[in-house]
């Protein structure tokens, strides 16, 4: 029998781990936020959360984050993870919001400002995502449902795309690679369907 | 494709959800957490709560106390981040950086901005920095003055003697990520939304607008979606007399073939 779930939330400063945890704490009994070695490790899942611009979130990370053990608990021990918005962007390989700055690299593509082609900015509101076939969340989304974005910045395509929306032009609204899940959205703020997206991310078990 | 957006506007004065005619008669309307729990359950899309509350003070004096007790926003913030899951906006009294904090820190996502675009812009374009552009909204209230329509700071008691539609591009500038465009002359007469002057800021910034005062009914709405680029329509006072009002609305203008979000009962989750 697998243990039971348990979720961390990683706070940096950059972002709204309030709502992250409020929203969290209705799916799993156990909800962390912290930066201490022995809750990243204790926890069966881990989340990113992210608002504001790249650079300065990146920048904070580094400094506040033991960013080598998340590393290896996400990339040798398969435990899941989940960046939301900027918490997305800072683990691709780079980002140009604030100067072109070089990201964790842990998934593919450059966060870029948006090809709006137009439309206002920022990209406020609730727009549709398309989640590929093959994406872990597609079961829990047989059509393609309302999220709801705050951004200017995203990823116009990447080799770990795994969900798209439009806003002027096509834009990544989600990134995938094995136990390695980001979002561009809000699932904390998207209503029931956020809550259904988080909940199929905790029935992503490596021990399972 | 990016959905036109239905957000109610709870108004709280001295504790108390209130609604408003002309930003001068005021009626109290009842208590704000059941009231922003309803907005929730009807699936709106964003919630923005303006404290209107001139002096500061909580009314904790009233002999009428048939709608209970008077609610802080902190109270209706943190109430609605633990159950709601929703983008909720912040605004009225805001004059420090300290004060957008800490409704960040209750829950709010973002806050928005009025006076203190004429008092503080520097402030401001400090908090679009440390915050972000999408944090921070200008609300501006416009009112017309010999047949121009003008800013209004101060609870729409002080002209800025600046045109509405410059003092939105100045908000622009300074950092703001959206505007939330209010008139005056409409509020609370149910006579539908200033179109000439929405469709003309929404075409002159780059940044969202939100559109407020005057929504009578649905058809209302219908008008600012088709003929302005607004990114959202915004209102008050309809949309706390009629049971599921927000649905209902959404529900009309989804059948209409506008695009909104599909309307849909979202249950309060407590834990």
């Amino acid at each position: 029998m697998s243990e039971p779930t348990s979720i961390c939330i990683l706070n940096y400063g950059s972002g709204n781990v309030g709502s992250v945890a409020n929203i969290c704490r209705t799916l799993c009994d156990e909800v962390t936020v912290s930066n201490a070695p022995e809750a990243i490790e204790s926890a069966t899942h881990l989340i990113l959360p992210g608002v504001g611009a790249f650079d300065r979130s990146l920048q904070k990370m580094r400094e506040r984050l033991p960013l080598e053990l998340i590393e290896q608990q996400v990339k040798i021990d398969k435990k899941p993870l989940m960046g939301i918005c900027v918490g997305l962007q800072v683990l691709c390989d780079a980002g140009t919001e604030g100067g072109k700055t070089a990201g964790l690299g842990w998934l593919n593509g450059t966060v870029e400002r948006l090809e709006s082609h137009g439309l206002h900015l920022p990209h406020i509101g609730w727009n549709t995502v398309h989640f590929a076939e093959d994406s872990w969340f597609a079961p829990a989304f047989a059509e393609p449902k309302e999220f709801y974005f705050v951004h200017s910045f995203a990823l116009a395509k990447s080799a770990d795309a795994s969900a798209h929306s439009d806003y002027g032009s096509q834009f990544v609204a989600a990134v995938e690679r094995g136990n390695l899940f980001a979002v561009q959205f809000h699932p904390e703020k998207s209503q029931t369907a956020g809550r259904t997206l988080l909940s199929r991310f905790l029935e992503y078990r490596t021990d399972a | 494709m990016l959905k036109k957006r239905i957000i109610p506007v709870l108004l709280l004065r001295n504790g108390y959800l209130v609604q408003s005619k002309k930003f001068s008669k005021y009626q109290n309307i009842g208590n704000a957490i059941w009231a922003v729990r309803r907005m929730s359950e009807w699936g709106a899309d964003e919630l923005i709560y303006l404290d209107i509350t001139r002096d500061g003070q909580y009314d904790a004096k009233r002999d009428d106390l048939r709608h209970g007790n008077p609610t802080s926003i902190e109270a209706i913030v943190r109430e609605m981040s633990q159950s709601a899951f929703m983008p909720m906006t912040v605004g009225g009294g805001i004059r420090t950086l300290l004060d957008i904090e800490k409704r960040l820190q209750w829950g709010a996502d973002k806050v928005s901005v009025n006076t203190l675009l004429a008092e503080a812009p520097d402030l401001v374009e400090e908090a679009a920095k440390e915050f972000g552009s999408q944090c921070i909204v200008a609300s501006i209230d416009s009112k017309r003055v010999d047949g121009q329509a003008i800013a209004f700071i101060h609870g729409g008691q002080t002209s800025t003697e600046c045109t509405t539609l410059n003092w939105a591009k100045r908000a622009e500038q300074l950092g703001c990520g959206e505007v939330l465009l209010n008139d005056i002359d409409a509020d609370g007469q149910q006579t539908g939304y200033n179109i000439d002057l929405i469709a003309e800021v929404t075409q002159a910034l780059s940044i969202p607008v939100i559109a407020l005062g005057g929504a009578g009914e649905w058809f209302d709405f219908e008008d600012v979606l088709s003929d302005t680029q607004a990114s959202a329509v915004a209102a008050a006072n309809l949309f706390h007399y009629r049971d599921q009002s927000v649905y209902l609305a959404k529900k009309h203008l989804f059948e209409s073939g506008f695009a909104v979000r599909k309307p849909e009962l979202q249950p309060f989750i407590t834990k």
